[in-house]
């Protein structure tokens, strides 16, 4: 059980450290890349179309930094052409109803974390994403 | 006494008479004989009365005969007689005897009247008579007439009904006066009624009787005396029961003052209006007090003069749809002139007045004075609004707090359980070092909130202040910043521009929007920064301008003044001074807007 390759969209660098910890010490993705923010995530997506170069099985997307948050993130998303090969998950510590509300009117997004993301939840995230992928 | 002289006197008597000897033959006669009897016109002294007649009966010709035996007088005020030609004749007449000389009887004189016609006239006046008497009892007027000859009173049925007496009941002067009210109804009607029988007089009167039954009735009586050679024979004249129409002209005339009373003393400003021409026929004290006019000035003139033009359409068409029975009544908010020029908004009903045919005459217009209320709902409705942003600024912080204080909760836990899953012993210090920098960032936090907190519950105090002198002590505290990015600040404003603001919050919006600008300076052009201040309607207004690189407004004006919201992924923003600035200005009792062009420059806009 892993999954190929996980980005993570995320202007907290200890929350992506953390999560790339747990991902690569319980070897449950081969690849990671992070992004500190939505506009350079939303360039490297572009970038990979042009050049022909393999997507992210899945993305764990935060929803407030800089520049492009994620929602505005997901606002570029879904007009991207390959949308349906990449599987986003939303992670924040927000608590506020309105931004699970929210993500529920995202079609794209599949589902909505809070943190801490403890191990538990994040082997559950990944068991959910291979079962979307239909990997045994 | 010459004969001829006699008789040329009788010929022209202006009565039919004929003079007869005791032979029954003519002596003398009048042209008016001639001409009652239609007799051919020639002479006929000398024929007898029986030839000139042939109808005559022999009952006539006995009566001759005893009155010239006797000397009696025989006379009938009215007999019918028919003529050979079959024509009626009623005769007024009298058969006397004449006497000669020696006091014997000499002959008859015949007098006669045709009162044919005048019995004509008088049956039709009787019937004319008769018709008003039945009209009068249809109308239930009674009449009455008092004969002074034979001293009785009459009284019709109707004036019978009115005193509830029986139709048998036998009035006399004395229990006529009686039914009226004792005392002064009394009073009147025995003066009058003595004064009528003296001088004639028609006197007309309404009073007060208490019928036979002991009810009181209103009546009204008609006077009239008939005198002949300064005597008094007879006194008549009609009488009315008037109750009903003294009773709804009582009640008529008490809902009047009534109103009259309210009218005037209301608190509430009254008028009343034409329905047609809406010129304003009343007035009373209170209207005049709200529209500070004296009544004269409203009086006559058109409501339209007092309403707010803007406001007139509507009012106009609710008492077009009221005179068009779409609506019973007006009930309008509109702004009403006062003379001073100024617009109170005043709460307005009206309600229309019909006559008796249901036609519009009168519309009655009250006027309340709600600018009291309207200022009472303004400021409920601005304190509510205001409760709701102090509610929804409080949820936004718990949010804001739950965000920060859980997300550098969450590092804490998942840091320690790796640290705990770590073997590799860099690897372990490499944590150690996250979480310090994870703890010193939430004491960073904490003291963000605190501040926070404190500017939305410490009760501020606002002073003047000069503005210009403030700028400048701002911006001597940032001058190397200013100096090395080669920032040029004017300031635009009169040196004693002040301004109602709490001083530590004031430097630090001054301050907050001073170096955002230069933080998002353009690189590669001279930084430019204006700040001007002016009044306006009482206020103060500051703006803050900057040819910075602006701010992508479509995408990012919602998050400009919201906590921890960055745009530029700088990486000493720390997204805390857009938003302390905003809850100082806002703790200040002012605003601020935000305008701002990507590339060109970003612009605040405060008011205090």
């Amino acid at each position: 059980m892993a999954i190929d390759y996980t980005w993570i969209i995320d202007d907290d660098d200890i929350f992506t450290f953390t999560i790339k910890k747990m991902l690569e010490l319980n070897h449950l993705t081969h690849r990671i890349d992070t992004f500190s923010n939505g506009l350079e995530a939303k360039q490297q997506l572009d970038f990979r179309k042009e050049n022909n170069l393999p997507y992210p099985n899945i993305i764990l997307l935060d929803i407030n930094m800089p520049i492009l948050d994620g929602w505005q993130f997901m606002d570029e998303f879904s007009q991207f052409a390959d949308k349906k090969e990449i599987i986003v998950y939303l992670i924040s510590s927000s608590i506020d109803p309105n931004d699970r509300i929210k993500a529920k009117k995202y079609e794209d997004i599949k589902d909505f974390v809070v943190k801490p993301v403890t191990i538990n939840a994040l082997l559950q995230l990944i068991a959910h994403a291979e079962s979307l992928m239909n990997i045994p | 006494m010459d004969q001829s002289i006699q008789f040329k006197a009788i010929w022209q008597a202006p009565i039919a008479i004929a003079y007869l000897d005791t032979d029954l033959k003519y002596i003398a006669y009048s042209a008016k004989w001639l001409s009652d009897y239609k007799l051919p016109q020639e002479d006929i002294i000398g024929k007898s009365h029986y030839e000139v007649f042939p109808e005559i009966g022999e009952e006539w010709k006995q009566k001759h005969q005893r009155i010239l035996k006797y000397g009696n007088i025989e006379s009938n005020p009215a007999e019918l007689f028919v003529r050979s030609d079959g024509s009626h004749q009623w005769i007024k007449w009298a058969v006397r005897p004449t006497f000669n000389q020696n006091g014997e009887i000499s002959g008859l004189v015949m007098s006669t009247e045709d009162i044919t016609e005048t019995l004509k006239l008088q049956s039709k006046v009787d019937r004319e008579h008769q018709l008003l008497l039945d009209a009068a009892d249809k109308a239930k007027i009674g009449t009455w007439e008092m004969n002074h000859i034979t001293n009785e009173l009459y009284w019709s049925m109707v004036t019978k009904k009115i005193h509830e007496v029986h139709k048998d009941f036998v009035p006399d002067i004395a229990t006529g006066i009686d039914f009226y009210k004792p005392g002064v109804n009394q009073e009147i009607v025995s003066d009058l009624f003595a004064r009528s029988y003296k001088t004639g007089e028609r006197f007309e009167v309404e009073l007060q009787i208490i019928t036979a039954k002991g009810k009181e009735r209103w009546v009204r009586s008609v006077m009239k005396a008939e005198i002949v050679d300064g005597k008094c024979i007879r006194q008549y004249g009609t009488f009315e029961d008037i109750t009903d129409k003294v009773v709804s002209e009582k009640n008529y005339k008490l809902a009047l003052r009534k109103f009259h009373d309210v009218f005037e003393a209301s608190g509430v400003g009254m008028m009343v209006v034409d329905p047609i021409d809406l010129s304003i026929t009343e007035v009373n004290p209170k209207i005049c007090e709200l529209l500070n006019y004296h009544s004269d000035h409203i009086k006559t003139s058109s409501l339209e003069r007092f309403v707010l033009k803007a406001d007139f359409p509507k009012l106009f068409n609710s008492v077009t749809d009221l005179l068009n029975n779409k609506i019973d009544g007006i009930e309008l908010d509109i702004h009403l002139k006062k003379s001073t020029g100024r617009f109170v908004i005043c709460s307005v009903i009206g309600t229309l007045i019909d006559d008796d045919q249901g036609n519009p005459i009168d519309l009655v217009i009250q006027v309340i004075d709600i600018s009291g209320i309207k200022k009472k709902e303004e400021e409920l409705r601005a304190f509510t609004k205001y409760v709701e942003q102090q509610n929804e600024r409080l949820l936004n912080f718990a949010h804001i707090v739950s965000h920060n204080l859980r997300s550098h909760s969450s590092n804490f836990e998942v840091l320690l359980n790796l640290y705990h899953q770590e073997t590799d012993v860099e690897d372990q210090n490499n944590i150690i070092k996250l979480l310090s920098s994870s703890s010193s960032q939430l004491a960073e936090t904490i003291s963000h909130l605190n501040d926070v907190v404190a500017v939305n519950t410490k009760k501020i105090e606002l002073s003047p202040i000069y503005l210009k002198e403030n700028i400048f002590k701002v911006m001597e505290n940032i001058s190397s910043q200013i100096k090395e990015y080669h920032i040029n600040v004017d300031v635009e404003m009169d040196d004693d521009f002040t301004v109602a603001a709490s001083p530590a919050y004031l430097e630090s919006i001054i301050l907050n929007l001073l170096t955002n600008s230069i933080r998002y300076r353009k690189k590669d052009v001279p930084g430019r920064i204006t700040i001007k201040a002016y009044k306006h309607k009482g206020k103060s207004r500051i703006i803050f301008e900057d040819n910075g690189i602006g701010i992508d407004m479509k995408l990012n004006g919602h998050k400009i003044f919201g906590m921890y919201k960055t745009f530029h992924g700088n990486k000493d923003a720390r997204g805390i001074g857009l938003y302390m600035t905003k809850n100082q200005v806002e703790a200040m009792g002012g605003t601020i807007r935000v305008e701002s062009e990507k590339n060109v420059g970003t612009k605040f806009n405060i008011t205090l």
